[in-house]
């Protein structure tokens, strides 16, 4: 305030990720424990190597419907009496599919972790996956991807990974499959899918939290029995780019356009991956990044335009998304190369210095409960990384310098090489689109040319 | 832990001689602080015609102060490493960043300079700019979205027009034209001085270190003037069922139901709160099973209470229906199943999992220092208690299931309802 001068900012404390107690049960479920005090709800999670790249072509979703079907009732507590069972220790529960593994979940308070870890162990060792129960699941996963679809932002991601990622990979497709596949899974397809991939290899067993004890024994006690001698070896797919497509998604009727521009780019395994992420939080990610200070906070045109990319466990793509009022769309996709053109406007120390001590200085945060440590090593076991990682990418991001971020970006986004998706109303977007020289193809809702599944 | 634990979060208070109560929650399990500061404002002090309002002023409060440009007080806190965001709601407005150690008087002297001088910065300039970005988040949180309408609607059957809940907290595109940088700078007299105002601090940071520095940089703030509101009457349960059909690009045909409840804070509103939970808060309710795991009516139903401390708060309960289901289908198993639950009240299952669902939700909300911090404020300013982080899971758990069944029957029956429905109309069409 007036008087007293701006405060300079002292360096932050040295932080490391927390480190875990691992060990691996004999029958190979590998098991990291990290003792969080304070923290009073224990998150215990199991990432499965089940990758959606394992579910048959024309049985694309089975893996969802296995996720979504596995609290529905089991041997030991069949029906509904499951889930009254995971809800009366005060637990919730969760089952996600990514497409490099299914993860399965559990919050509960401390005092009731030996009550939830055997209802985790349960669903996924002899859940009963019912015809009935696999009926209703499905009809409420299509009912949601059609909702998904209804909203303009869902279909424009929906849109933009079909396109942008080729057909011939799972990771084209959604997490839960297109309608046309999941709409023919059956409850024998289900159990098929669990009898042969669900399974301790390869798995890992996540607990973080306050533990009132040591919880080795406990696992050990409820997770070492668990064998299956017809678990199938996980292979994981290695996508590639699809080419580059102009698409205007029609949506009568829209009072905005969700836009996408994107490039097909890398993981978390590859060196540039530090690079790749300072420049994309100085280009889209800061609330003062280039892409918001123009498009956002001097034109108005939009609620907020962030740069991201998502990694997969190999490859992954960076996009620019946003969604702008009607008039403004053209100019806003017309200015969006412009503002990513690192070689006509390097990157500057100042900005990948912002980048570098924001992106370190969330992490702790980011991983101070207990949930935010489960996840976390979750999703890097997902991809096929060690929570080493975290550490890793620190040091990483301290290397970075203003020359290797720009000439990272360069290679990875160079602004005239963007996918664009744009979902809105063509009868008002079309023409001022093409008069900035995007020639557009129209996909009407009719036709659904992207969302058609390609022939194995 | 049980569910009639009081927990032992420790809390400091202190109010500055300018008005500024300032509560500081100590914790060293990492080297960062939680900044939060909960102003006494939200949409229903808006005057009539200015819809909107102070959600729109939430964001010039970004756009720079005396010493501060636009922008800046959020580029610079990112760039020491923080989170930083703001939200309104019908009962408040809170302005919070999560910043490492070294950056906390950096954030405290931003949150003083524009507490201190924002009117400095206010111009016509920055005013056009940020009603176009609202416009902007309406239309993509709001008219661009399926069912994005139904809390309007939902606020404007339940609450008499001219209500302070009567309206939305992001307004109407003709009250945002309307604002001026007059009306902005008058609202912030009104409403932005430190005794309309509680900041928290949680994390690593000690009691008397966190007093002394808001006295650093808040001390010398004058005081503003006290504002009172008139005291917010309750209002009677809903009669007549009011009702509005919409046809629209949905995917589903859709109902939701709403009802008035009492005021967040009272036994009554807890009471509320857990009969709908019990009727409609996980895949174990009787709204959840009754329609969608077997009566294969619903792809989802649910309900919820939304706690508003003015008077009267709001009950909801929806169901989306699964091809070749009527609304009316719907609407009959809910009114079903609330008139079941009004003649029996709950079972002592029900109770017990209700009651560890909410001794584990409330535990992990504090977990996390950014939350606690916000719950520390808005128990403050509300409820003048911030004590209540320690002890509402044991005031939670103390509801009787006579309380839960009469609270059932006074608030929750079906002839007390409004009702909106949804059919699926082409993309592109209007409202019927």
């Amino acid at each position: 305030m007036a008087g007293l001068p701006r405060p300079a900012v002292a360096p932050p404390p040295a932080w490391s990720f927390p480190k875990p107690v691992r060990f691996v049960l004999d029958n190979g479920l590998r098991v990291q424990l990290y003792h969080l005090p304070g923290q009073y709800v224990i998150s215990a999670g199991i990432a499965l190597d089940v990758p959606l790249a394992a579910e048959p072509r024309d049985r694309e979703g089975v893996a969802g419907l296995v996720a979504a079907t596995l609290d529905q009732g089991t041997r030991s507590h069949p029906g509904a009496s499951f889930a009254d069972a995971v809800e009366r220790c005060g637990a919730v529960w969760q089952a996600t599919i990514h497409h490099g593994g299914t993860q399965v979940y559990v919050d509960v308070p401390g005092s009731r972790l030996a009550d939830a870890l055997p209802l985790l162990a349960e669903a996924l060792l002899e859940p009963d996956l019912l015809d009935a129960d696999v009926a209703r699941e499905r009809a409420i996963t299509l009912a949601e991807i059609e909702q998904h679809l209804a909203t303009s932002a869902g279909r424009a991601d929906q849109v933009l990974r079909s396109s942008i990622v080729d057909a011939r990979y799972r990771a084209s497709r959604l997490r839960d499959g297109e309608p046309a596949t999941l709409r023919t899974v059956t409850g024998d397809d289900v159990r098929a899918f669990h009898a042969e991939h669900y399974g301790p290899q390869g798995a890992t067993l996540v607990l973080a939290g306050d533990f009132p004890s040591d919880p080795a024994a406990l696992v050990e006690a409820t997770f070492g029995g668990w064998t299956n001698p017809a678990q199938r070896p996980a292979s994981h797919e290695v996508p590639r780019p699809g080419p580059r497509e102009l698409l205007l998604v029609d949506r009568p009727g829209s009072v905005q356009a969700d836009v996408r521009m994107a490039r097909f780019t890398i993981d978390r395994h590859d060196p540039r991956w530090a690079d790749l992420q300072i420049a994309a939080y100085a280009l889209g990610g800061a609330f003062l990044s280039r892409l918001n200070s123009v498009l956002r906070e001097e034109k108005g045109y939009t609620y907020g335009v962030h740069a991201v990319t998502a990694p997969l466990r190999s490859s992954g793509y960076t996009t620019v998304s946003g969604s702008f009022r009607n008039d403004a769309v053209a100019d806003a996709v017309a200015t969006i190369p412009g503002l990513l053109d690192v070689t006509a406007r390097p990157l500057t120390p100042r900005e990948v210095d912002d980048a570098r001590t924001y992106l370190l200085g969330v992490q702790p945060l980011q991983y101070a409960t207990a949930a935010g440590v489960c996840n976390g090593v979750m999703s890097l076991v997902t991809a096929g990384l060690d929570p080493e990682f975290v550490d890793r990418l620190r040091a990483a991001y301290e290397r970075v310098t203003p020359e290797s971020a720009t000439r990272v970006t360069a290679e990875l986004l160079p602004p005239a090489e963007l996918s664009l998706v744009v979902v809105g109303d063509s009868g008002v977007l079309a023409g001022p689109l093409g008069e900035h020289g995007f020639d557009v193809t129209v996909v009407r809702a009719a036709a659904e040319a992207p969302l058609s599944v390609p022939s194995p | 832990m049980t569910a009639n634990a009081t927990l032992g979060y420790p809390l400091v208070q202190r109010t500055l001689d300018n008005g500024l109560r300032v509560i500081v929650n100590p914790d060293h399990a990492a080297p960062v602080v939680a900044v939060n500061l909960w102003y006494d404002v939200g949409s229903r002090d808006e005057d009539p015609g200015a819809s909107g309002f102070a959600h729109l002023f939430e964001h010039l409060m970004f756009q720079g102060s005396a010493n501060v440009r636009s922008g800046e007080h959020l580029a610079a806190l990112q760039a020491a490493g923080a989170s930083v965001n703001a939200t309104t709601w019908f009962d408040r407005t809170n302005y919070f960043e999560a910043v490492p150690t070294g950056a906390l008087d950096l954030a405290l002297w931003l949150e003083s300079d524009r507490m201190a001088t924002l009117p400095v910065a206010l111009t016509q300039a920055n005013l056009d700019n940020q009603r176009d970005v609202v416009k902007e988040e309406k239309r993509q949180r709001y008219d661009n979205v399926p069912y994005g309408d139904v809390i309007e609607h939902a606020l404007a059957l339940t609450f008499p027009a001219g209500h302070p809940y009567g309206h939305p907290v992001i307004g109407s595109m003709a009250d945002l034209d309307a604002a001026t940088t007059e009306s902005a700078a008058s609202f912030f007299r009104r409403y932005y001085h430190p005794g309309n105002c509680v900041l928290t601090l949680a994390g690593d940071i000690e009691p008397d270190d966190g007093f002394t520095r808001a006295e650093r940089y808040f001390g010398a703030l004058p005081a503003g003037p006290t504002h009172r509101r008139p005291p917010a009457e309750p209002l009677p349960p809903l009669a007549g069922v009011p009702r509005v059909t919409l046809t629209q690009p949905v995917p589903q045909d859709a109902v939701y139901l709403t009802w008035r409840l009492p005021a967040r804070g009272t036994r009554a509103f807890d009471a509320s709160d857990i009969a709908l939970d019990i009727l409609g808060g996980s895949q174990t309710s009787r709204l959840y099973r009754a329609l969608v795991r077997d009566g294969g009516l619903a792809s989802g139903a649910g309900a919820s209470a939304m706690g508003l401390i003015g008077g009267t708060s709001l009950g909801l309960a929806f169901a989306r229906a699964l091809d070749g289901v009527r609304t009316g289908a719907l609407e009959d198993a809910i009114d079903a199943e609330l008139r079941r639950f009004g003649e029996e009240g709950p079972t002592a299952d029900e109770l017990e999992r209700t009651r560890v669902q909410f001794e584990r939700e409330w535990l992990s909300q504090l977990a996390r220092v950014e939350t606690r911090a916000d719950l520390i404020g808005g128990y403050a300013v509300l409820h003048g208690d911030p004590g209540l982080v320690n002890t509402r899971i044991a005031e939670f758990g103390s509801v009787t299931a006579e309380e839960v069944r009469d609270a059932a029957r006074t608030w929750l029956q079906p002839e007390q309802r409004a009702a909106i429905t949804y059919r699926r109309g082409p993309l592109g069409g209007g409202e019927e």
